[in-house]
């Protein structure tokens, strides 16, 4: 495509910058890349990102890059929508009252707020099964934690900056957490190992802690 | 034949050659950090260079095995005793049942790797049995600990004694090759200079992830926002500490800070031997140069044999 941007990183790879900007058209045009990508001989493996995608090959770039001028990318990768049960505030989401403090809200506003709009999933990375949402209200945006928490639940719903996200696993993190999900979002022994995949829709739901600790037996 | 793991060193695992195809999941790739070692530790005993084989960090295991065997240990310089007995590493090594080996305390680089003719049997999580600590697959051996060992065909014991003559290509770890990053421009003229002509120390706190640099502080030319992307395997990093973070194997997929440069696919073994408290400098090559090297790092490994005897 004529508009791509081919940035080289070392000599067993390069980047493909798509566009200039986050937007769901991007995104999508990421993921079909990244499917069909792989079946251009040479290539090892991809990564997405916002607007980009790493492509880590074998043998000649030139080659590789001549094979992905014939890939043709149309239509939608309708994803599917997942809701995702969360336990807002108490011990589950510490830094719910900073949050609506900060913001110039009430509690309840900031959980009808972040529960009431769709996140569309622009990729996975960074650790497995992680989702980089797109969408967060701007009346959420708040900065990160000045020093992060040595330890963040797997679960954990936070806000850092203009991103919301869902901790994947037991990290350190400069997140706001806001909530945590029972839901696991990356299991190796599950027949399908990643709850969310790239071009999904998420939405949260709140939900007692009752109905999380019922959530989480099931789980 | 099984080998029984009587003390584990300080950090060891199951490795190959990595995990690639699932870093749109965010699955990090893993796998042997200098590949080079890996590699002809498996090919000096007849397996197929990516069979998964033992990766030890700062100490070696020791460990009996059940059965006759065959093993190579490769990689950083290491004392290894056979029955107590010193042997050569690089080598060969027939081992009868009973006997047990000892890989100690590595003297120079990091790791050390050890390759046994048929490979170790483990489970395979998408695609590779390497341990990812970070990603929670696999884990660190323990004492007692069993591995299954591969078959192998006897006829190998013709290769009993075959040994690498000529140096490992990480023997001079002092200087570590690399390319224009993608944010290579993002960077200030006087980061530039400090990041090519400074000495940086390699930190304790480094690990399988990455290397953790500190000497002279890089800054952008102004403050940009970088949307997240792809993290390549040497990719050096730049937080806004100016401090440099080489990215390594277990490395997270997806980062955000500007890469100034990549480490030449030539050097990576070379910075997966890096030890705390190692001085490293930075040599600029152009993207024709680091591919002609790695053509011939690939050329190296194919006609190995003309390395031993």
């Amino acid at each position: 495509m004529s508009d791509w941007r081919y940035v080289p990183a070392g000599e067993q790879a390069f980047y493909i910058y798509l566009g200039d900007r986050v937007s769901v058209e991007v995104s999508q045009k990421i993921i079909m890349l990244s499917e069909r990508i792989m079946s251009v001989p040479g290539v090892v493996d991809v990564v997405p990102g916002y607007i980009s995608l790493l492509v880590i090959h074998e043998g000649s770039s030139n080659k590789i890059k001549k094979g992905i001028e014939e890939i043709t990318l149309s239509g939608f990768v309708r994803g599917e929508t997942v809701e995702v049960p969360v336990c807002y505030g108490g011990e589950f989401g510490p830094d719910l009252l900073d949050v609506a403090r900060i913001n110039g809200l009430s509690p309840e506003e900031v959980i009808a707020i972040h529960s009431g709009r769709e996140y569309y999933v622009h990729f996975l990375g960074f650790a497995p099964g992680f989702p980089y949402l797109g969408g967060l209200d701007e009346r959420l945006v708040t900065e990160r934690l000045a020093v992060p928490r040595g330890s963040v639940a797997a679960g954990s719903v936070g806000i850092g900056g203009a991103q919301t996200g869902i901790y994947a696993m037991k990290t350190p993190g400069g997140w706001r957490i806001i909530g945590r999900t029972p839901l696991v979002l990356f299991d190796i022994n599950r027949e399908e190992p990643f709850l969310f995949k790239a071009g999904d829709t998420l939405r949260f739901k709140p939900i007692s802690p009752e109905e999380y600790v019922r959530l989480e037996g099931l789980g | 034949m099984s080998v029984l793991i009587k003390q584990p060193g300080f950090l060891s695992m199951v490795m190959d050659s990595g995990r690639y195809g699932w870093q749109r999941y965010g699955i990090s790739p893993s796998g042997a950090i200098d590949p080079w070692s890996f590699m002809v530790g498996n090919m000096l005993v007849g397996n197929e260079r990516n069979m998964p084989a033992l990766e030890a960090t700062v100490r070696g295991p020791l460990f009996e095995v059940s059965e006759e065997c065959l093993v190579a240990v490769t990689g950083a310089q290491t004392p290894v005793r056979l029955n107590g007995v010193e042997v050569p590493q690089w080598q060969v090594l027939y081992l009868k049942p009973g006997d047990t080996l000892e890989v100690g305390l590595v003297e120079k680089g990091m790791r050390v790797y050890v390759a046994f003719a048929g490979g170790i049997v483990a489970e395979e999580y998408f695609g590779s049995a390497s341990a990812s600590l970070p990603n929670g697959i696999g884990r660190r051996l323990r004492q007692e600990d069993q591995l299954l060992i591969g078959k192998w065909d006897r006829l190998r014991l013709g290769l009993i004694g075959r040994r690498v003559r000529e140096g490992v290509p990480w023997e001079d770890t002092s200087i570590i090759r690399v390319t224009k990053g993608p944010q290579w421009y993002w960077f200030s003229d006087v980061s530039l200079e400090s990041f090519l002509s400074g000495v940086y120390r390699v930190d304790s706190n480094s690990d399988r992830m990455a290397l953790r640099l500190s000497g002279k502080e890089l800054f952008l030319k102004k403050q940009g926002n970088l949307l997240s992307e792809g993290n390549v395997w040497g990719g050096i990093q730049v937080p806004g500490s100016g401090l440099p973070i080489a990215l390594l194997a277990d490395r997270q997929t997806v980062g955000g800070y500007p890469k100034i440069a990549i480490i030449a696919g030539v050097d990576l073994p070379k910075a997966g031997q890096l030890r705390p408290g190692d001085m490293v400098s930075f040599v600029l090559i152009a993207e024709s140069e680091a591919e002609a090297l790695w053509q011939e790092y690939l050329y190296g490994l194919n006609h190995i044999r003309a390395y031993w005897d």
